[in-house]
């Protein structure tokens, strides 16, 4: 009797320590510490993969038709290829261009504008945004309700069946946060594992002479808003993020998007205006100096040749991550 | 061991009601309308109370339980706001709205689920407080007004403070008075706020004071 209690002790002290190894975020050395606060949200293969299950199913817009795949899709590394503009139900057009969705956990804000605050509530956003699901979340959560596969998934995720917003939404951010994109070419030059060619080389450096103060590595972002001088495009006037702070120093700032995965995540820019990378090159590479409002990185002459243009795009597609781009754990869910 | 296992939950059940036993005394809260002659028609108001504080005379103070109080005038005139008992109570302290922390905490439950509609969904942020309704008055589409009142970053933290004395041992409730609140808005001006900002914040400081603390007759 008493062998078999500590036969069973030692039992389920090793699926204690088997739980903890599998659900612990992992990420590089050489990331800096995440954002997201984990304690209020402990990682765990069954909620990611409800949270999966979520982002696939047209059941969170209006009228079932639209996902939030539908405009993140994880070939481009999450973003909306040759469309400039998010898609919505009834073919209604958005004002922004979906952004990539990777290494969200370093996020301290979203949207292009940052008016989303934490990573938990981003959700809502697309979900009764008139243009893209059009539906409220409440709702949502009286379709979910009624669904026995999610009643199911979510009791398997939370020891009980009920469906709420804050799991609703929690297990959507725990999929997002399982996107982890850190096994580019320029990852392995980082580990020695591999070097970069002469082309590459020059691009890298480069890159870390004009980019770099707003790219930052390793993340490719400071996720700040900078105004990279592009001019307004007046059928949407998108003033970026002073709607959000109402000041005027804001006025056309966006997001610095994440350059990982950039040579699949085409077009560019918060109304995706460029299509190439040779665009945005050549837009960086003839910023007006008279703009006033440009953000203090971008107030010099480049004098980019087309040699040294073409080096930075070499080194910009060591970025792409194919592990990422192609991983099975983030495509459309088997269990559906 | 079916004895133990017994014994223990019986304990832990006993442990817990205890610790849930204190009884919260329900303070009646009133909504006061606009006089009719003023022609302004409430259709809904809701608002948040939170940080709900009472302190006495030696400035010893009781923080609430739950600290989030969203109160519903939709169906009813009256709410009901359950809070600890205090002997010698003679302060009274509360916010209008939600604070900055909640603000930034990602996806709650209970009274903060942003299912209850008091949530800003195109901007992270709750929503402090909702009045809407018809009105003459009102130039908008269909003489409406809509206030959705809220804001917790600098430079437009629209947030409130409110502090009401109180007579030790006297019975008392509260009272929101929206007939002042219209006194000091003027609907031809200003019939429609939803987003933080100077308007939110206007809307906020005129409703805050329109909170009156009543002592009940006996």
């Amino acid at each position: 009797m008493k062998s078999k209690t500590v036969l069973l002790f030692l039992l389920l002290l090793c699926i204690a320590f088997v739980s903890v190894e599998k659900n612990t975020f992992k990420y590089p050395k050489y990331f800096p510490k995440p954002v997201y606060q984990f304690e209020n949200n402990q990682i765990n293969d069954l909620k990611i993969e409800l949270g999966r299950t979520l982002f696939y199913d047209p059941i969170l817009s209006l009228d079932n038709t639209i996902s939030c795949a539908s405009c993140h899709n994880p070939y481009n590394a999450f973003a909306h290829v040759d469309h400039n503009l998010s898609h919505g139900i009834n073919d209604k057009i958005g004002n922004r261009n979906a952004p990539v969705l990777f290494n969200l956990a370093w996020h301290k804000t979203f949207m292009w504008d940052g008016a989303i605050n934490h990573l938990d509530v981003q959700a809502l956003a697309p979900i009764s945004h008139p243009d893209e699901m059009g539906e409220s979340i409440s709702n949502v959560l009286l379709k979910l309700n009624r669904n026995q596969i999610y009643k199911q998934l979510f009791y398997q995720a939370y020891g009980d069946s009920l469906i709420n917003t804050e799991r609703t939404l929690k297990s959507i951010s725990q999929f997002l946060l399982s996107l982890i994109s850190s096994n580019s070419k320029y990852d392995s030059m980082l580990l020695g594992k591999i070097q970069f060619n002469t082309q590459e080389q020059n691009g890298y450096r480069l890159f870390k002479l004009h980019c770099n103060s707003c790219h930052k590595e390793p993340l490719f972002s400071t996720f700040e808003f900078k105004n990279n001088g592009l001019t307004i495009d007046t059928s949407l006037n998108d003033y970026g993020r002073y709607r959000v702070s109402l000041m005027p120093n804001d006025s056309l700032k966006f997001k610095v998007p994440s350059l990982r995965n950039i040579e699949f995540s085409y077009p560019y820019m918060h109304d995706g205006r460029f299509k190439t990378l040779a665009q945005v090159m050549n837009h960086y590479n003839s910023i007006d100096l008279n703009n006033k409002k440009i953000s203090t990185e971008l107030k010099r002459n480049l004098n980019l040749s087309s040699n040294e243009k073409v080096d930075i795009i070499a080194f910009l597609r060591t970025l792409t991550d194919k592990k990422f781009l192609f991983d099975s754990k983030h495509t459309y869910p088997k269990n559906k | 061991m079916n004895v133990l296992f017994r014994f223990i939950s019986f304990i832990s059940i006993f442990i817990i009601s205890y610790s849930f036993a204190k009884p919260l005394a329900g303070v009646k809260v009133v909504l006061i309308r606009p006089h009719q002659a003023d022609s302004i028609n409430i259709d809904g108001f809701k608002c948040y109370l939170s940080n709900i504080v009472i302190s006495d005379s030696n400035k010893k103070k009781d923080l609430n339980p739950s600290n989030y109080h969203l109160l519903d005038f939709t169906s009813s005139d009256t709410a009901t706001l359950y809070l600890s008992p205090f002997a010698n109570a003679n302060l009274l302290e509360f916010n209008l709205g939600l604070d900055s922390i909640i603000n930034t905490s990602g996806a709650l439950g209970g009274q903060l689920d942003p299912s209850n509609g008091m949530y800003w969904t195109w901007q992270s942020g709750y929503i402090n407080f909702k009045i809407e309704g018809k009105s003459p008055h009102s130039p908008a589409r269909n003489h409406e007004f809509q206030f959705h009142a809220g804001g917790y970053a600098y430079p437009y933290n629209s947030l409130h403070s409110i502090n009401l004395e109180l007579r030790p041992n006297k019975s008392f409730h509260l009272e929101i008075d929206l007939a002042l609140f219209f006194k000091m808005i003027s609907l031809r001006d200003l019939n429609h706020v939803m987003s933080p900002g100077p308007n939110s914040m206007k809307i906020s400081k005129a409703l805050a004071s329109c909170f009156k603390l009543i002592e009940d007759e006996k």
